[in-house]
């Protein structure tokens, strides 16, 4: 079989990753916290674990997942942080705009990070070559963001090499791996250091007998597809590898809503309370997007370890990090879709109903998936109920627009002790605009 | 180490018509309880919505105190939200 030699273009693909997002944001508003170890947690309570750590914490050993208790320990002077969203959003539409000045395909990957595709380009630049882009784009970030921002910025022949280069020389790097350097590049790097490798990959590929980058590069595309992914997968990973393109952009897959309690609880009125805000918040997010849901999953968490013989799916959790919390999911497909807050709770409860009993609650996960794009309902002579229940929604909707959120809620909700304030949105930014 | 509040305050600032037509408002000095700060470090600025209202937050240091102050665009009364003891 004839070996894909590696990708022969010059590196036009710009990875941009704000370094320690969240903990740098607060350092730059507050600038009594410069150079001191500072977290950000979504509530600052018992249970609360670090998101995201400054580079003076993650110098002590504070990571993502570190307890706040375990935190102070290892550093007396730590200082904890509860998220602002708001302040997240304007650094993201900041650095967004800075990035679309300089390409029409610049866009956000995730809250922190973005791309800046200079593909067919190279007329307009002048003659400028990429790294001083990159060099603009740093003072950039610092003047019109803030000067105590940075951002590592890596270049690329496709979106995963410049997301590998951008892992270099953190937290104020800039790197290019072009067909030049690829191979050295892989020569001096672990396995786990590869976005989207973590330990359970290297063990797979360790079976395969892959134990560094180079021979993940060498390895031939059939040990990939068959032995290694046994799906397309194992072809995307050969050629990313190699420096071809492979990431394609889906939409909005899922609308869903995560939340950590404040006051952990058995008692099934106030998860059924939970799980109403919840649907209320899915319903709200289907609607701003104009989508109807087929599909719900629910995710518990627990304290304690549900039996073996209670129904429905068990995953226990990996690692220690997030402690010892067993979780419990459901999920299932309906006939119909639906987007009303008051639909996708009768379907949640149908779900809770299959849950074990009398376990306390440390999180809850609601997804609704199968997503379709919503239809014009028909006009008819005379409203349905349904009809008018969608208009009552889309009517609170818009107090709550115009007013604030919550301003108009369900009396179901107002009985819960546990507040579900917006935090950040991890991962994905499709709600931002 | 960090106190909230919802006070009204008085601040002076310089508002400046950028080349982009956009207004770039600097908080210089605040008086709060009868004491008067000079800030000595802007942080960050950032808007925040307030149903369908758009506020200003500014979050500047004065010695070793960080002040957030909200600016309501339609009324230009100053509110100090959080003071933060370094």
């Amino acid at each position: 079989m004839v070996e894909l030699r590696i990708n022969p273009a010059s590196p036009e693909i710009m990875h941009i990753d704000l370094n320690s997002a969240f903990a740098m944001t607060e350092q730059q508003a507050n600038s009594l916290l410069r150079g001191k170890p500072v977290g950000v947690t979504n509530r600052i309570n018992d249970y609360a674990i670090c998101l995201t750590a400054s580079y003076e914490a993650k110098r002590l050993g504070i990571n993502l997942g570190t307890r706040l208790r375990e935190a102070r320990q290892l550093a007396p002077n730590f200082v904890m942080l509860e998220s602002d969203a708001p302040k997240y959003q304007y650094v993201h539409n900041q650095m967004k705009a800075i990035f679309q000045s300089y390409s029409p395909t610049a866009y956000m990957k995730s809250i922190d990070e973005g791309i800046i595709d200079f593909t067919g380009m190279r007329g307009l630049l002048k003659g400028r070559s990429l790294e001083d882009i990159g060099y603009e784009v740093k003072q950039r970030v610092r003047d019109e963001v803030g000067d105590y921002m940075t951002v590592n910025v890596g270049i690329g022949q496709n979106r995963w090499l410049a997301k590998v280069a951008a892992g270099f020389m953190k937290p104020d790097g800039l790197y290019v791996i072009g067909p030049d350097n690829l191979e050295a590049t892989y020569g001096f790097m672990r396995l786990t250091e590869l976005p989207y490798i973590k330990n359970k990959m290297r063990v797979r590929l360790a079976d395969a007998g892959i134990y560094t980058p180079l021979e993940f590069l060498q390895a031939p595309e059939h040990v990939l597809t068959k032995q290694v992914y046994k799906s397309i997968n194992g072809h995307h990973w050969y050629l990313k590898l190699r420096g071809y393109e492979t990431e394609v952009e889906y939409g909005i897959r899922t609308v869903g809503r995560n939340y950590v309690l404040e006051h952990r609880t058995s008692d099934p009125e106030e998860i059924s309370t939970l799980l109403y805000k919840a649907c209320a918040k899915v319903a709200r997010r289907l609607r701003k997007n104009n989508l109807v849901a087929r599909g719900l999953m629910l995710n518990f968490s627990y304290v304690e370890s549900p039996q073996e013989s209670e129904p429905g799916h068990y995953q226990p959790r990996y690692g220690s990090r997030y402690g010892s919390h067993y979780g419990w999911f459901e999920r299932k497909m309906y006939k119909t879709a639906v987007r009303r807050a008051d639909q996708l709770y009768w379907r949640a409860l149908d779900l809770f109903g299959r849950s074990p009993e009398g376990l306390t609650l440390a999180t809850l996960v609601i997804t609704s998936y199968a997503l379709e794009p919503a239809k014009t309902e028909q006009l008819a002579l005379y409203d349905s109920e349904d009809v008018r229940l969608d208009r009552i929604e889309h009517a609170m909707n818009l107090v709550n627009d115009k007013y604030g959120e919550l301003t108009l809620q369900p009396v179901a909700i107002l009985k819960s002790k546990n507040p579900m304030k917006d935090k950040i949105p991890f991962g994905t930014i499709r709600y931002f605009n | 180490m960090s106190e909230e509040f919802n006070e009204k305050v008085n601040v002076v600032a310089s508002f400046v018509m950028t080349p982009q037509r956009t207004v770039r408002i600097t908080p210089h000095a605040m008086g709060w309880r009868g004491k008067r700060y000079k800030l000595a470090t802007m942080g960050l600025y950032h808007p925040a919505r307030r149903g369908v209202k758009r506020v200003h937050i500014f979050e500047f240091t004065c010695d070793d105190t960080k002040f957030r102050v909200e600016l309501d665009p339609d009324s230009l009364e100053w509110t100090l939200k959080e003071v933060f003891y370094g």
